[in-house]
């Protein structure tokens, strides 16, 4: 087995400071090897908190602001600068215990002079009185940062809790309006569907559907949004979401939701189906759900146990 | 094989077919979820290199190089090792996306220089942290943790707490890196669109 990249080298790979057969040493590896890949990517993480934390040299920050001074390096710098902050923050996260990711350094050198001071302490007596203070201030340490710990936990439950109830909460609230939201629709349907006691009654309109398939997209950016442009008199949008992999979820869950990221609309277990030699997910929506404007519709898989993963997203955009 | 010439006409009328990602997936391993696990692994590596390597635009890049390994396969090569070859090719594809830039560059050096870096970053992040806090608070609540875990660690421990992390969901190490992979993915996106509305309003 080749000898492990040491870690400098892995640094100056990071930052663009190595020969080509240096770089081509570093990638042979960490293709085939994943502890060197895990590796670099810690160098990464760690690479950037430093930048951010001011510990690194004058050298060190040029190169760092070289390296990433173009996207989606840049993006990548500074999305691991704000993941660390906000992790690092109170409210966030499931619990406080989260370590905080940017820490500012500890002092140095503190704990060694009070060492030294205590070492050079006459005479004999003096030091076994401050021992034994010492012994009681550790052990009252001990006992408080114990309470501190449980009400910590304590803490971290409640804050468990009350999130748990606002998402339900919120999640009752949203339903309440979907529903709302369709049975306005359907009420309005059977309003036009039922003609007035005594007339005459005309030929029912038909129901009109509009059809569209669209594919994924990995961001919104990576390809232009499709475009769909539904016929004024559709009643109900059919949209088949084809999908780039091959299906292992049982049924899949579907959000649409604005450009601002309000959820419009959601239905879960839906079934995927066969297209030809692919997949695909098939959604009805009310027409009247969507104004001219960009949409976003995500679509999760149920993995097991009911856990769910994002699958795709796919962009596009009505147009009248 | 053919001529040069009937091979280039061969490579322009390949199109990505079902049967071959089939053949390109066999060759990774004989198990279907196997393979599919490795494919990820593959490229996740091919997009960090991209990136690391200066690329303006690592998905494409990735994809590149895995339709023509899908392709040589397709063609009937035979590879032993596809994560070294993938190497190979990705270092084809990079020269070429290069040589493309270097043609870019002309326009780009009439491009106003960018103003001071450091200023940028920051304001850049300050502008990001309100967009990320709520893209975290959007996660469902396992998610958030897997994220919030994922990246626990000091430097040094980190490897050992995300075998730990790893072992307690029940999946492998590299599953555990493509999911939080796929989510920092996510999270990168959501903030772009964010910020993106924000400059918009």
């Amino acid at each position: 087995m080749a000898s492990p990249v040491d870690d400098r080298l892995l640094v100056q790979y990071l930052v663009g400071d190595c020969s080509e057969d240096e770089r081509t040493r570093v990638e042979e590896r960490f293709f085939t090897d994943e502890e060197t890949f895990e590796r670099l990517c810690e160098l990464e993480e760690d690479l950037a908190w430093r930048y951010a934390r001011g510990e690194l040299n004058v050298t060190e920050r040029g190169q760092v602001e070289r390296a990433y001074a173009a996207r989606p390096r840049r993006d990548r710098l500074i999305l691991t600068i704000a993941l660390g902050r906000v992790l690092a923050e109170p409210t966030q996260g499931p619990e406080r215990a989260l370590a905080p990711v940017i820490e500012t350094p500890a002092l140095g050198g503190g704990w060694w002079l009070v060492v030294r001071r205590w070492l050079s302490l006459e005479p004999t007596g003096a030091r076994l009185v401050l021992a034994a203070a010492c012994a009681a201030l550790v052990i009252g340490l001990a006992m408080q940062m114990q309470q501190a710990r449980q009400l910590r936990a304590t803490l971290a439950q409640s804050t468990e809790d009350s999130a748990s109830l606002r998402q339900q909460a919120e999640g009752a609230a949203r339903r309440a309006s979907e529903s709302e939201r369709r049975i306005a629709a359907l009420t309005e349907q059977i309003a036009r569907a039922q003609p007035a006691t005594g007339e005459l009654s005309p030929p029912a309109p038909r129901p009109v559907f509009a059809t569209f398939v669209l594919m994924p997209g990995r961001t919104r950016s990576a390809r232009e949004p499709a475009q769909i442009a539904p016929p004024r008199n559709a009643d109900t949008l059919r949209l088949q979401l084809n999908l780039d992999f091959d299906s292992a979820y049982a049924s899949f869950k579907a959000e649409l939701r604005t450009s601002a990221g309000d959820l419009l609309w959601s239905q879960d277990r839906l079934p995927p189906r066969k297209t030809g030699d692919s997949a695909s997910v098939s959604l009805t929506i009310p027409a009247a759900l969507v104004t001219d404007g960009e949409y976003e519709l995500l679509l999760q898989g149920h993995l097991r146990g009911d856990t769910l993963e994002d699958a795709a997203s796919y962009y596009f955009t009505v147009a009248r | 094989m053919g001529s040069p010439r009937e091979s280039a006409v061969r490579r322009r009328d390949w199109q990505l077919s079902t049967l071959a990602l089939e053949r390109f997936l066999a060759s990774l391993d004989s198990d279907r979820d196997r393979a599919a696990e490795r494919y990820e692994h593959i490229r996740t590596r091919l997009l960090r290199f991209f990136e690391w390597r200066g690329c303006a635009f690592p998905d494409e890049c990735a994809d590149e190089t895995i339709t023509r390994v899908i392709r040589k396969i397709d063609e009937g090569a035979a590879i032993q090792d596809p994560d070294s070859y993938c190497y190979g090719v990705a270092r084809l594809v990079l020269l070429e996306s290069l040589k493309e830039r270097e043609r870019e560059r002309e326009a780009l050096t009439q491009m106003q220089p960018l103003s001071l870096w450091v200023d940028d970053v920051q304001t850049d992040i300050e502008h990001r942290l309100e967009c990320l806090r709520s893209c975290m608070k959007r996660l469902p609540s396992d998610q958030q943790t897997l994220i919030a875990e994922y990246y626990r660690h000091d430097s040094g421990s980190r490897i050992e707490g995300r075998k730990r992390l790893a072992a307690t969901l029940g999946i492998g190490l590299n599953a555990l890196r493509i999911r939080a992979h796929r989510l920092s993915a996510h999270l990168g996106s959501c903030v772009g669109r964010c910020v993106e509305r924000q400059e918009l309003a």
